[in-house]
């Protein structure tokens, strides 16, 4: 699976550790750092929660650019 | 992360306190292929331990063999009747059990029976038949069980079918 560099640069954007990206979503830092390297592929919930965390959409960070 | 107000500090070690989805997938997966590994391994040691009893070679812990390989017989009695409960059983398995299972449940009552007669009529009628039978007549329950359940599983299927055409 590809890496999720898009959810990377928006949560550098916007100044957020993976640890406080996971509070706010709660789930573990692990799991972030799962999703940015691409190992693991988030339900469509925490898809949803992570982009409203950091006010952007889906196509913004989960669509893959072909 | 959680419920922070009613922090625990103990968990068992199959607990899914404070785990996340994907902690819990992963668990999840573990404790499948877990499961797996200790039927295998229960139904392997209970063949062995069997065959020794047959050829009366009596060993520690036969009879807690039996008790083993009827729970390990029930608990997969339980995630069939669960997984066909949502369709989600295999398919292939479900397709074999539905013939398989019955013929090999009555092939296990069969082979009961007949040990029954022959054993009564030779006069050796004993413990040792009683063990063999309950063995044969509770894998039979199963395999009957096996077969009602790759019934289910297809029928579940049919109705979720007619479900999405009828949308």
């Amino acid at each position: 699976m590809a890496k999720n560099l898009k959810l990377k640069s928006a949560r550098a954007a916007l100044d957020m550790s993976q640890q406080a990206l996971a509070e706010k979503v709660d789930v573990s830092r692990q799991t972030i750092n799962a999703i940015e390297k691409g190992d693991y592929n988030p339900t469509l919930k925490l898809c949803t929660d992570i982009c409203r965390a950091l006010g952007k959409t889906l196509d913004d960070i989960f669509w893959e650019n072909e | 992360m959680a419920d922070r107000s009613r922090e625990r500090n103990t968990a068992g070690v199959f607990s899914d306190y404070g785990l996340d989805e994907r902690q819990k997938l992963i668990m999840a997966n573990i404790g499948f292929k877990g499961f797996k590994i200790m039927c295998y391994a229960i139904a392997a040691v209970t063949a062995v331990l069997l065959a020794l009893y047959i050829f009366e070679i009596i060993i520690p812990f036969q009879f807690a063999a039996l008790i083993y390989y009827t729970v390990m017989l029930i608990g997969m009695a339980v995630f069939e009747l669960t997984a066909s409960k949502y369709g989600v059983l295999n398919q292939v398995h479900s397709f074999s059990s539905t013939t398989g299972g019955l013929i090999a449940g009555v092939m296990l009552i069969a082979a009961a029976a007949v040990n029954i007669i022959v054993r009564t009529v030779k006069g050796t009628f004993n413990g040792d038949t009683v063990i063999i039978v309950t063995i044969c007549l509770l894998t039979a329950v199963y395999q009957f069980i096996r077969c009602a359940c790759g019934k289910r599983n297809f029928k579940v299927l049919d109705d979720e079918s007619k479900e999405t055409e009828e949308e």
